[in-house]
């Protein structure tokens, strides 16, 4: 009987390339469905805006409208002044959004439901943000952490709960992320045990219709969480981004 | 004749206004996302607090202080964000 969490391991798929801080780093199935989905992506991008008509044909507009969708968010989330950051979220959005649709496939591996991806993700935002802050405003970004029209007894505990809060925001971002796609797979990998189950237990055989049923609905809502998860990354990568550029 | 005509041209200007001013939310925050984007901003303040306590912990070797201190102070941060986000949108 196949573990729980069997799913989600990382295999390597080729011998070890190099060695990064004496540890050998080989070619893994993480890093495959990674390129995966990028190369998926930049296909459909790319292919789909080749014939460059006025009135677009079907796969045009598909890639029309994943990029007007992503545009018109970040300018209402992140505002006008963030447009210069637009590759960045699109590059966000599109690599979640393909990852986690991937990761329906089965057999395959949900890269995003591993924490250290979206971690990574969400520390290289992090860390956008500081530079743009500390570039765009200079030392007068550290305000932020300054909420407005708080006596000032309470500046300083203010300060310090506002700094960990900023702080944490990476975290939580991933988090939600995680928390969502391996709850979903886990969910997913039950309810086929249960069907399992049920077939193999003799007269409640018949039964096994149930769970079959509820992880059909289960499947179809996974990739409705599939799309919704990777805009509201997106949107909260934005909001976030405001808040370096805007400092409001 | 003309009065269809207007009121026609009036309830397009209308859906315009009702399109802008319901677009302006993205829809995650209405309804049933907002609950949990809340909530997973809490876990996240706790989970941060843990992990900032656990790398404090493994420089000044001070385990578990750093660590338990951490994560009250992230359920504390997490609770106060948490209401500052459902201030914003409620």
């Amino acid at each position: 009987m196949a573990s729980l969490l069997e799913e989600f391991e990382i295999h390597p798929i080729s011998a070890p390339l190099f060695s990064l801080g004496g540890h050998p780093v080989a070619f893994t199935n993480s890093a495959l469905f990674m390129m995966l989905a990028i190369a998926a992506c930049t296909l459909l991008m790319v292919a789909a805006m080749r014939p460059q008509a006025v009135v677009p044909g079907r796969w045009q507009m598909l890639a029309e409208k994943i990029y007007d969708t992503v545009a018109d968010m970040v300018d209402s989330s992140a505002g006008e002044k963030a447009r210069p950051f637009f590759p960045f979220i699109f590059s966000i959005f599109t690599f979640i959004l393909f990852c986690n649709l991937f990761g329906m496939l089965p057999g395959s591996l949900a890269v995003t439901s591993h924490i250290i991806v979206n971690l990574a993700i969400a520390l290289t935002l992090f860390v956008v943000i500081l530079i743009t802050g500390f570039v765009r405003h200079g030392t007068h970004f550290l305000k932020l952490f300054v909420p407005s029209g708080v006596p000032v007894i309470m500046i300083l505990p203010m300060m310090i709960i506002e700094f960990f809060s900023f702080i944490v925001r990476p975290f939580s971002l991933s988090i939600r992320l995680f928390a969502n796609m391996l709850a979903g797979h886990i969910l997913l990998q039950v309810f086929a045990g249960m069907v399992a189950g049920l077939l193999t237990a003799g007269w409640l055989a018949g039964l096994s219709v149930l769970p079959m049923l509820a992880n059909i609905a289960i499947t179809g809502f996974e990739f409705f969480v599939a799309f919704l998860q990777a805009y509201i990354y997106a949107v909260l990568a934005s909001v976030y981004l405001r808040d370096a550029i805007e400092m409001h | 004749m003309e009065e269809t005509v207007d009121s026609e041209g009036e309830k397009l200007k209308n859906l315009s206004e009702r399109i802008d001013q319901a677009g302006s939310k993205p829809p995650v925050d209405q309804g049933q996302g907002a609950g949990r984007n809340v909530g997973f901003d809490f876990v996240g303040a706790v989970a941060g607090g843990g992990i900032v306590g656990a790398l404090l912990d493994h420089a000044f070797g001070t385990t578990p202080w750093c660590l338990v201190g951490m994560i009250v102070f992230g359920f504390i941060v997490g609770i106060y964000s948490a209401w500052r986000s459902m201030q914003n949108k409620g």
